[in-house]
């Protein structure tokens, strides 16, 4: 029972992994908190599980997931927030308006009742570690959020592209003076965690399910990681989501009525020790 | 074609309705070292940013970069054009080492003869034996050299130095004063602001006076050095 509800605290920290990263990210850079990035998940769910059923390819499913959501993504900083640059109030009300348009639209397009992803055949089934029999299905999420996870730290730490992101991060006006387009670095990074978000919503539709309201459900747990791991931070959204996937798990399993507390109570307790969470560098 | 290689026009700078800088015009030759002084609050910083499109500074006038009006580019676009950037209190990134400081602002210049980073650990060895941390961890007077180095990696025909003198010692002083001689003879022109009437005097050919966001005075270093009476008008010295 205790390592079973470890590894689903493990399975959903890799989840809100995929997901948070990019929306750190992206804050980091262009200090905006993306509201949209909950809205996304959910339409990486349903993409992916219309596309699964019309090709019967579930990895069809979640690149179809990820690229339509990097599209639309795109659309949104370079049409409407790239406009506001600079103004906090509007970038929010924008990002929260187009969150609810999407949820809208998406209800309006697959309806409200809950539907699920099935774990391709590949995925299925059990593997017996000491007494627990773990889905290879969690394992494959655990895995996947690790590659995610190596793959952009390469890219953050050895790469010219990372190192312009680390410094725009930092000042992006100073990195501006040096020649770079910083413009064109947020819309890289703001398409590339609507991607990743895309494809936390196909993965994560199959391991949940995809139902309205698992957008905003999805977008708090995230906003909760950020906010515990610290604003901006890389390293803080790995400690984050590890310990709202754990408290997540151990408290359905162990305590389920104060499940929701005990999510929020090291939020609170983060906010005023230490404002920037616990590796964060931005507090604006 | 004018001979400058940086021509300010009339340039009004304003943050919000506060009118800043007032019909400033400035003309910089190349290869020339100009240095702006004024008391605290008079516009200098905002001049350089002004220049630079930076800060959020709303600007009308023109600015011309060898004979091009960059008033209306962006701040990416004018850097490339061959201007870098030493801003007050350095402004490095705490994300970035030492090295990487240098590599993200390093532009090859054909033929090999301009800044490297190599060449740049070599002059300031200090840096050179700690280029794994963080810029951010240096001393005050190694930031600055890094700050310095970061602008000059860029191999500019223009640079823009911002206070380079503020908190560091007379030591480095030294050091950073002989890197501006260097620079006409590498094909730079300086634009200097600074507080340190000393180093603006010894560093630069031209001086620029601002007060109040305007410009008041304009004389060669030298009439200025031997003309007590600005100083005191100006300076408050």
């Amino acid at each position: 029972m205790l390592l079973m509800t470890f590894i689903n605290g493990l399975t959903i920290a890799a989840l809100l992994f995929i997901m948070a990263v990019g929306l750190n990210l992206s804050f980091g850079l262009l200090r905006i908190v993306n509201l949209t990035h909950g809205s996304f998940y959910l339409l990486g769910g349903y993409i992916g599980l219309y596309v699964y059923k019309a090709t019967e390819s579930w990895i069809f499913g979640i690149v179809a997931a990820g690229i339509v959501v990097a599209i639309i993504a795109f659309i949104e900083e370079f049409t409407l927030l790239r406009r506001v640059r600079g103004k906090p109030t509007l970038e929010t009300l924008i990002t929260l308006s187009l969150a609810i348009i999407i949820s809208d639209l998406l209800i309006v397009i697959w309806g409200g009742n809950p539907k699920t992803i099935k774990i391709p055949e590949l995925l299925k089934g059990y593997v017996t570690l000491f007494d627990a029999n773990v889905p290879i299905y969690n394992i494959f999420i655990f895995c996947f959020a690790c590659f995610i996870c190596l793959t952009l730290w390469l890219i953050l730490q050895k790469t010219k592209i990372g190192m312009i992101i680390r410094a725009g991060v930092d000042n992006f006006e100073i990195t501006s003076t040096l020649g770079i387009n910083i413009q064109l670095v947020f819309t890289l990074v703001f398409t590339a965690a609507g991607f990743l978000a895309g494809i936390g919503g196909a993965i994560g539709g199959t391991y949940l399910m995809v139902a309205p309201g698992e957008d905003w459900r999805i977008l708090t747990y995230t906003l909760l990681v950020i906010i515990i791991g610290g604003m901006g931070s890389f390293g803080g959204t790995i400690v984050g989501s590890i310990i709202i996937g754990m408290i997540f798990s151990f408290g359905n399993v162990y305590v389920p009525q104060f499940s929701l507390f005990l999510m929020f109570a090291p939020v609170a307790i983060t906010l005023v020790i230490r404002p920037k969470g616990l590796f964060g560098r931005i507090t604006s | 074609m004018s001979e400058s290689i940086l021509s300010i026009k009339d340039l009004n700078s304003y943050y919000g309705k506060s009118h800043v800088l007032q019909d400033v015009s400035i003309n910089i030759n190349p290869l020339e070292r100009v240095a702006i002084l004024g008391r605290n609050g008079m516009g200098k910083s905002t001049l350089m940013k002004s220049i630079l499109g930076l800060g959020g500074i709303r600007r009308d006038g023109n600015i011309y970069f060898n004979d091009e009006n960059i008033i209306k580019k962006k701040t990416y676009e004018i850097a490339r054009r061959g201007i870098a950037y030493v801003p007050q209190g350095r402004q490095l990134f705490s994300l970035l080492s030492v090295e990487e400081h240098l590599a993200i602002a390093y532009k090859p210049v054909k033929g090999g003869n301009g800044w490297t980073p190599k060449m740049v650990f070599d002059i300031f060895p200090e840096i050179g034996e700690r280029k794994k941390i963080s810029g951010t961890k240096l001393s005050g007077g190694e930031q600055q050299i890094l700050a310095i180095g970061r602008a000059l990696v860029k191999n500019p025909s223009l640079i823009l130095m911002d206070e380079p003198s503020e908190g560091i010692s007379t030591l480095v002083l030294e050091r950073i004063l002989g890197i501006c001689h260097r620079l006409t003879k590498q094909g730079i022109t300086l634009f200097l602001v600074e507080q340190n009437l000393g180093l603006a005097l010894s560093v630069a050919q031209k001086v620029y006076i601002l007060v109040n966001g305007r410009i008041v005075h304009e004389a060669s270093a030298e009439e200025f050095n031997a003309d007590k009476e600005s100083q005191h008008n100006f300076l408050g010295i």
